[in-house]
């Protein structure tokens, strides 16, 4: 795959979800860099804002009225359902204000899918002091004059700097409830930090009107007793807001936010919105800068993907490109870490800041199904250490399925350490056995090049096709070091066997292409494109496709060697387009 | 007898190395007709962990590849491929002195390797030939 494909496996995701029982109790790690913008309704749930006059005005109970506007996901706008969107005023079954003499609590809900948004980037709620809650146009934005309380401060350092502050644990129940736990203390350093459920602060008290308080022994008397998922039923984000400019110190309890959960798979996404003008900058990493009233940005949003599926077998992992990494993990979690890549010699440039995944869980794996951990071929090395979390301790290690001399193993310093002692061993199962004889699997894909389809595509649909795939080599050598082969087998059993063409022409990511033969590729490594073009057709003839890639050199009498494949080569599966 | 005896130790010692490669690597191949193509095995210097091997067809072109782990320094592989001659070519994975073996493969029922619909192609061709110079001679007679 696309490094962000092939490692990148291990590609994007911020929001973790997850069905309840399995997560108790709950441990999360977080890495945070940017921050997050915009979040759904869900129907049915019910959500609460706490607003409050910014100049702690009174204002009488019952005489406040409140309207939101809601945007559908680009699509116009629209007003969350049983709103009046004529007059923009609330109608009580979906928003609901009880206030006291300075504050107000909010609390509405929507229809599944509604992307609540606000105009002009700012929160576009008005605060209505009229008896008769009728909006006569005389009244400020709330923005202007109240704000939408934070619930909880936090302060992070300057951008990408480790995260430090305090986070929530936001989660779902199959009844639609919303429930925070508040997680203090994270301190994160290059590697996760990991929080107990029992270090949780338990902050839910801003449930909807009709929820109840959970526990977490709530959690385990579930009904349902599958394992994970149920993306939606759990649904996580942290809280985190980043002070730009090198701001460090805000009171953040000033500050307009507004958070909502976009239910079911996918996506969570969270806005922050600051005091005063805001404007989409289209940065999808970054959708509003906020200016308070003394023009200081003040805060960014990043845009966190979903993770929508469990990661691993329990746990819960966003994927590495992410801007915030977190994971959740329930008692049978057993997890290794591989380190921080830069204890590597080989870094892919898609590895740079979050993106390798350096955490796995192994928990309930096989021989036949094991935890597939993504190397790089030409990095020889490969070291990991358990988790200390749920007790995992590997008393053994053996490579499967190799001959002797092919992978040493070792245990140094109480970390694994495996040395791969020829590129032909490039997928290699190895059984780990713990103290208590449980067995554990893990297979190293050590990945040097990465084949995919690429399509283009015109106004009338799919145009030509191109096999093609990036190698990344050795920074010492060149691409003109290397031949790859392509050995095509079609579905009528023909096989053909070709070699590919450097494509002079590589894609480092979204549109940014280098028309070279080759290019940076990262820590001590190059990277170039190469291609064959397929026929139209090719889907209906061709079966797979295995590649070696050979050095070049040889002559009649000496091989020059072979730089990757085993047996008949790379795979890959036509159908599946990539590698 | 002197003479006898000298011959036969140098013989001892040059034979070796007339049947065995010289350098590291790849020692000895064999390669055999199956009923799918080409089985081959072969034994290996110390410390060598894998084998890639090429096939040939009559006309030396480079058909088919692939590497094979090396355990007790023996491999072992098979090339799916249609009847014909052909010289498997195998040596160290990371390089070194090429041995080669030809082998004649009968029996295979695997079809022709390469060319989509050549067999079709050529079997028209052959009945277009047919049929103009039956029509000729038709003609002619």
């Amino acid at each position: 795959m696309k490094k962000n494909r092939l490692f990148k496996v291990f590609g994007l995701v911020t929001i973790i979800t997850m069905m309840a029982e399995v997560i108790s109790p709950f441990i999360v790690k977080a890495e945070p860099r940017n921050f997050v913008v915009f979040f759904s309704v869900e129907d049915g749930a019910g959500y609460t804002l706490v607003a409050r006059n910014a100049q702690n005005q009174p204002v009488a109970d019952g005489q406040q009225g409140v309207y939101i506007t809601v945007e559908n996901a680009g699509d116009g706008t629209v007003f969350l359902e049983g709103m009046d969107g004529s007059n923009q005023k609330y109608t009580s079954d979906n928003v609901t204000a009880v206030c006291n003499n300075n504050s107000c609590t909010v609390a509405f809900s929507g229809v599944e899918g509604v992307r609540y948004s606000t105009p002009g980037g700012c929160p576009f709620v008005l605060w209505n002091t009229d008896a008769d809650n009728e909006y006569n146009g005389t009244n400020t934005l709330l923005t202007n004059t109240t704000h939408i309380e934070l619930r909880n401060p936090v302060q992070v350092g300057p951008e990408f700097a480790p995260y430090q502050g305090s986070a929530y644990l936001v989660w779902k129940n199959p009844n639609g409830g919303t429930y925070f736990h508040l997680i203090n203390n994270i301190n994160s350093s290059s590697d996760m930090d990991y929080y107990t459920a029992s270090s949780m602060t338990d902050q839910s008290k801003t449930y909807g009107p009709n929820e109840t308080v959970p526990t977490f022994n709530d959690f385990n008397k579930d009904s349902r007793t599958r394992g994970y998922v149920v993306a939606g039923n759990l649904a996580l984000w942290i809280e985190a807001y980043k002070a730009k400019n090198n701001v460090t110190t805000i009171d953040w309890t000033t500050v307009d936010t507004k958070e909502l959960l976009e239910g079911n798979i996918g996506r969570l996404e969270r806005e922050l919105i600051s005091n005063g003008t805001c404007t989409d900058d289209g940065d999808e990493e970054s959708l509003h800068r906020c200016v308070d009233s003394n023009a200081t940005v003040m805060d960014t949003g990043i845009g966190l993907q979903p993770i929508g599926e469990p990661t691993f077998n329990n746990s819960y992992i966003s994927y590495g490109d992410n801007n915030f990494r977190i994971t959740i993990y329930n008692d049978n979690y057993k997890g290794i870490s591989l380190g921080d890549v830069s204890s590597l010699h080989y870094v892919p440039y898609f590895w740079d800041g979050f993106g390798r995944v350096d955490a796995y869980d192994i928990s309930n794996t096989t021989k036949n199904n094991p935890q597939e951990i993504i190397a790089v071929l030409l990095e020889s090395n490969f070291t990991f250490k358990e988790l200390n979390y749920n007790s995992l301790n590997i008393q053994t290690v053996k490579a499967l399925d190799v001959p002797e001399g092919a992978v040493d193993v070792a245990k140094v310093s109480g970390e694994w350490n495996f040395t791969f002692n020829s590129h032909y061993y490039d997928n290699v199962v190895f059984e780990l056995t713990d103290t208590a004889n449980q067995k554990y699997y893990i297979r190293i894909n050590r990945m040097t090049f990465d084949p995919y389809i690429h399509t283009e595509w015109t106004p009338n649909g799919p145009g030509d096709a191109t096999l093609m795939g990036d190698f990344y080599f050795d920074s010492n050598t060149s691409n003109t070091d290397y031949e790859i082969t392509a050995k095509i087998v079609y579905k009528n059993g023909k096989t053909k066997t070709v070699v590919m063409e450097n494509a002079n022409d590589i894609e480092m990511g979204g549109d940014n292409h280098i028309f070279a033969p080759e290019t940076n590729g990262g820590t001590n490594l190059k990277v170039a494109t190469y291609k064959i073009n397929l026929e139209s057709d090719y889907e209906e003839k061709i079966d797979s496709v295995y590649f070696n890639i050979k050095k070049t050199g040889s002559t009649s009498t000496n091989y020059a060697g072979t730089f990757a494949g085993s047996g008949n080569g790379i795979y890959m599966k036509i159908e599946s387009r990539r590698g | 007898m002197k003479k006898s005896i000298f011959v036969l130790i140098i013989g001892l010692i040059v034979l070796p190395f007339t049947v065995f490669a010289a350098t590291s690597g790849v020692k000895t191949l064999d390669a055999v007709s199956t009923n799918t193509g080409i089985r081959f095995n072969g034994t290996t210097d110390d410390g060598i962990l894998a084998a890639s091997c090429t096939l040939y067809d009559k006309d030396n072109n480079d058909i088919d590849f692939v590497s094979v782990p090396v355990s007790s320094n023996a491999f072992e592989g098979t090339f799916t491929i249609a009847n014909g001659k052909y010289t498997v070519k195998c040596a160290n994975y990371d390089g070194g002195t090429i041995v080669e073996k030809e082998v004649t493969v009968t029996g295979s029922v695997t079809a022709p390797a390469t060319g989509d619909n050549i067999t079709i192609y050529l079997i028209l061709l052959g009945l277009s030939i047919s049929g103009i110079v039956l029509t000729k001679k038709k003609i002619n007679g």
